[in-house]
């Protein structure tokens, strides 16, 4: 991808979807409930639009489609359909953990809910209105929502991080993954990372860094990841 | 990233994906334990020369099918839990599934 095509916009139109059939048609419904206002695609699958358009080498996606819902803004109620009851019109069935995370599963396919967590702790799930969502709140997700990229698909539009908020994120969380998966997990952030390198831009980074809220500490752990 | 760094990140992904899934089959199961067993059906029963149809819940026990007669209020209860039992044990059966195949690629040990 030329440069000069990358500062023209960050707006980026796909003929024909990249994603799988079923998550077209997610995603299509998504957007008519007005839900990429207010929220953005993350998780794997942004790197497939990444990989597809900036021919990144890098073109594996899980079945666990993750959505951020930005908590901080307040979203004006539609009066539509809120998000659990596209998910059961599109067959999707709500479960929720012992700790009230909600998960809706159709198959081998996961949707999750993710927010911005302020601080160090907080509850395991909150209802975002005015879609009636129960997102698991996570720190550091407004980071994804600075200078977010439009993906026009078919006839409909979502909204993913910018290849430049998606790697500090990952560099950040890198840092500071829990759990038994912890290496592997942040094996994969690093190489997405290394992968979204080829197209990041040095100025663009520097917008999202003077926008974002949180200061040099993160972004100095994240060069401790960069070494790595 | 050179040849072998890519079968690598391709396993890996691979084994994160069957992990998930072995959670997802995990939640899926928890969700089951909650629903009521069985279908909805309906018996026939002739009793002084009359034949009455009543609804039942009919399901298994073992080796044994049994029949649970119920009022058409509690059947019309019954039914989207039911439903929603029948549709999870579909997910449950493709994640078993893409489970096995997946086990199938990864390299054993």
């Amino acid at each position: 991808m030329p440069s000069s095509q990358l500062d023209k916009s960050l707006n980026i139109t796909f003929k024909k979807s990249p994603f799988l059939q079923p998550v077209t048609d997610l995603l299509r419904e998504m957007d008519k409930a007005g839900f990429f206002s207010h929220g953005l695609l993350i998780g794997s699958w942004p790197m497939l639009v990444y990989s597809e358009y900036f021919t990144l080498p890098y073109g594996l996606a899980t079945n666990d489609i993750d959505f951020a819902v930005d908590n901080a803004v307040k979203v004006p109620a539609t009066g539509g359909e809120t998000i659990p009851q596209v998910m059961e019109r599109l067959g999707y069935t709500a479960v929720q953990d012992y700790s009230g995370i909600e998960t809706f599963l159709q198959g081998t396919f996961e949707v999750e809910f993710i927010t911005h967590r302020k601080g160090g702790s907080g509850p395991p799930a909150v209802v975002i209105p005015p879609w009636k969502v129960s997102a698991q709140p996570l720190p550091f997700i407004d980071l994804l929502f600075i200078r977010p990229m439009a993906v026009i698909l078919e006839d409909f539009c979502v909204r993913i991080p910018s290849p430049e908020a998606l790697m500090l994120h990952k560099l950040i969380i890198a840092q500071r993954r829990t759990g038994r998966d912890k290496e592997f997990k942040k094996e994969k952030d690093l190489q997405q990372c290394s992968v979204l390198a080829e197209a990041v831009r040095t100025e663009e980074i520097q917008q999202i860094v003077s926008k974002s809220r949180f200061g040099i500490s993160p972004f100095y752990h994240g060069n401790a990841a960069i070494a790595q | 990233m050179s040849g072998n760094e890519k079968d690598e990140s391709v396993f890996s992904m691979l084994q994160s994906e069957r992990d998930r899934c072995v959670l997802v089959i995990e939640k899926i199961n928890s969700e089951l334990d909650k629903l009521p067993k069985g279908s909805l059906g309906q018996r026939k029963v002739k009793s002084h020369g009359k034949e009455y149809i009543y609804p039942c819940l009919r399901y298994r026990e073992g080796s044994e099918v049994k029949f649970k007669h119920l009022t058409p209020e509690k059947a019309e209860e019954l039914k989207p839990a039911l439903e929603r039992r029948k549709k999870l044990q579909a997910d449950l059966k493709a994640n078993k599934k893409r489970v096995a195949t997946l086990n199938a690629i990864l390299p054993t040990g």
